[in-house]
């Protein structure tokens, strides 16, 4: 077996590496790592906006430019977040406490060079797990009915919205809503439009380009449109020699280095925890084990190896349920699962089996995605800086354009400019009220299919749900269960102590 | 007192009530036979069920009076030298008050949303160049920072940029100047 995995991926590097193929990647983590530097522009803004420039390409293509525009734009809101204190993207968060003081020590550089050596070491780790566990998960997923896909979309859904940041209850809340705007369109069984509201655009359903847009565009402006604080470029200063980590800061970032990437990637297995929890719990350990905590916090250079090496070692972790189940775990990978779906591959058991080309090329294509982000960004910090003092108040009316332009050519309609603008705002209601928009694109995405597949289980069932309580289904469901409680028990522990403000996440970094 | 909470809970039952009725129109069907209504309905009143219980908990902790719009600690540390966390932050943790949270700027709203209607009306009618001048001049005015010079210099740049890649290079299919009939 993992004799056919090595062949397997031997095929997927001569498909990675033809020409146009390679150019493709090389463009997605060149676009998503410019993207990403911006600041204000977040992981989600720069796949979504980048999103349009895949239509019409070949579905490998596709997939090899949107992985590239992900880690591109990942590794781009790490520079945000050290150079300037901008977490654009959740997982960074915790880069910035021990990045940020770095820079303002004048390492600012070295926190970037051992960024990269992190991202490397961890996503090597994560693409070696998917090599060998994809292939095990899909000869077990290929033997599970509809009951099993339907309570396996169901655990992926809950964990999804409750173990992202801010309250479980509102994520859940956003799933639902995203479910509910999945079935907006023509039903697939009966032929019927539903909620179209007499508008024939709306008939093939809400895009997803413009919905991505709409939430982490047009929603994410309107709320920081006068509200970024001015860019301080004071520390900004790097140039290529000052990334070089020395030998003695080398030692110190090796071994939480490691413990990162195993936490990373140990996380990336549990459903629904992304990066953002990989990168949370690694920093919280590190300070544990450290015979030093009290440097956390203050430029300690273990602060930034390990949440960055967690970050991308679970990212690249999170492929494999997102590939070979058809099961995303978190916002990004549905907006990818999405995009899939729309250049006309279904991600799922079967993709494995009868499109090995991409699935092992993408797979190939992670190795020289990540060499290539290191070979780019050694050479190219100096743009990147440049980039970094670009105020918003010149960004967002740019974005704004490539947000209209882009819906615009997805479908040469401009009913879905107008739709994208309704979606922003309401997006932006969401925000204002406390909702994270993320869980509501779990939803979206797999809304049609698990309503298929509970369809297809009930009917097979002649009506009756215990085809739910089957081995496999009944395990999977007890685990959704198990979710629910934890969350219930959070929610009474955190009421007794009656502190309102900590959400698990940020207590965790604070444990001392 | 009305907080984002309380708020929040009454639009998701708002939400989950009105696609529940209008699904309810379609055919809901058996277990067995699920009609294309079946899943709408459901999935609404799984979302009022939802939204009941955080309007629940925006009102608990209203009554228990801790609604202290406390920053969390992990937050506080990083605002040292002043930066205001903005994107990626829950800088006001949910269930806080009304009153601490702020309000949407007016001017970037409005000008946001004109932008993008004007870029709507204006791509076919106008053409490309006129859209794409009209959605960055008007987005750029609605910061308070940007000068009249500052937003018409930024949208020539981008009309220029903008018309050689997307229409040059992308072969957009929008006129390029078109006279307004």
């Amino acid at each position: 077996m993992m004799m056919t995995a090595l062949t397997d991926l031997g095929q997927g590097f001569v498909v990675a590496l033809q020409p146009y193929n390679l150019l493709m990647c090389f463009l997605g983590i060149l676009l998503g790592n410019i993207v990403g530097v911006l600041p204000g522009m977040g992981v989600m803004a720069a796949i979504s906006i980048l999103l349009p420039l895949t239509f019409g390409m070949s579905p490998v293509a596709t997939i090899l430019m949107l992985a590239g525009i992900y880690y591109g734009a990942q590794y781009g809101g790490a520079i945000c977040s050290i150079l300037l204190n901008l977490p654009c993207h959740p997982p960074h968060a915790v880069t910035c406490l021990d990045g940020f003081p770095m820079t303002q020590q004048g390492k600012g550089g070295v926190a970037l060079g051992v960024t990269i050596i992190a991202s490397f070491v961890g996503a090597s780790f994560g693409i070696t797990e998917m090599i060998f566990l994809a292939p095990m998960l899909v000869r077990a997923a290929l033997n599970f009915g509809p009951a099993e896909i339907c309570s396996l979309m169901l655990l992926g859904l809950i964990a999804g919205s409750t173990l992202a940041k801010g309250s479980a209850l509102k994520g859940i809340a956003m799933t639902t809503l995203g479910l509910l705007l999945g079935m907006v369109g023509t039903d697939v069984n009966s032929g019927i439009a539903r909620f179209d509201f007499g508008l024939l655009p709306l008939d093939n359903g809400i895009e997803l380009v413009a919905l991505a847009l709409g939430l982490f565009g047009i929603a994410e402006f309107i709320k920081s449109v006068n509200r970024m604080a001015p860019v301080n470029t004071r520390y900004t200063n790097v140039r290529m020699r000052d990334m070089k980590p020395s030998r003695a800061d080398f030692r110190k970032a090796f071994f939480p280095m490691v413990r990162g990437t195993l936490i990373g990637s140990l996380c990336s297995l549990i459903p629904g925890t992304g990066p953002t929890i990989a990168s949370f719990v690694s920093y919280a350990l590190e300070k544990k084990v450290s015979r030093t905590p009290e440097r956390f916090g203050h430029g300690a250079i273990e602060g930034v190896a390990c949440p960055e090496a967690s970050t991308h070692s679970s990212v690249q972790g999170d492929f494999i349920p997102t590939m070979s189940l058809g099961i995303p775990g978190d916002g990004v990978m549905a907006l990818l699962l999405g995009a899939l779906i729309m250049a006309g591959i279904t991600p799922g058991p079967q993709l494995v089996s009868e499109h090995p080309d991409i699935f092992w090329g993408l797979i190939a294509s992670f190795w020289i995605g990540n060499i290539l982000l290191v070979i780019l960004n050694v050479p190219l910090i100096g743009v990147w800086v440049k980039l970094l003092s670009i105020p918003y108040r010149l960004l967002y009316p740019c974005a704004l354009f490539f947000i209209c332009i882009g819906v615009y050519s997805a479908n040469n309609d401009l009913f879905q400019v107008g739709e994208t603008l309704v979606i922003g705002l309401a997006g932006y209601l969401l925000l204002f009220l406390g909702f994270h928009p993320a869980p509501i694109l779990l939803g979206f995405v797999l809304g049609p299919r698990f309503e298929e597949n509970f369809r297809r289980a009930m009917l097979v069932s002649y009506g009756d749900p215990k085809i739910f309580l089957s081995p496999i289904s009944a395990v999977i469901l007890g685990l959704c269960v198990l979710l629910v409680v934890l969350q219930i028990v959070f929610w009474l522990r955190r009421l007794r102590a009656g502190d309102t403000a900590a959400t698990p996440n940020s207590s965790l970094v604070e444990a001392e | 007192m009305f907080s984002r909470d309380v708020a929040g809970g009454l639009l998701m039952m708002v939400v989950g009530s009105a696609f529940s009725y209008f699904g309810w129109a379609y055919d809901v069907g058996t277990l067995s036979q699920m009609g294309p209504g079946f899943m709408p309905v459901a999935l609404g009143g799984i979302l009022v069920l939802l939204g009941l219980l955080i309007l629940v908990n925006g009102l608990g902790f209203i009554v228990a009076g801790a609604n202290t719009g406390k920053i969390p600690p992990g937050i506080a540390a990083k605002q040292k030298d002043g930066a205001v966390p903005q994107l990626g932050e829950e800088l006001h943790h949910s269930g806080g008050p009304l009153e601490t949270i702020h309000w949407p700027d007016w001017r970037g709203l409005a000008a946001i949303v004109l932008a993008i209607v004007a870029f709507v009306m204006l791509a076919e009618k106008g053409g490309l160049i006129v859209a794409t001048f009209a959605v960055v001049f008007i987005s750029a005015l609605g910061d308070r920072n940007n000068r009249l010079r500052d937003a018409l210099l930024l949208s020539a740049w981008v009309t220029v940029f903008g018309v050689a890649v997307f229409y040059y290079g992308l072969q957009i299919r929008l006129p390029l100047l078109r006279s307004f009939r």
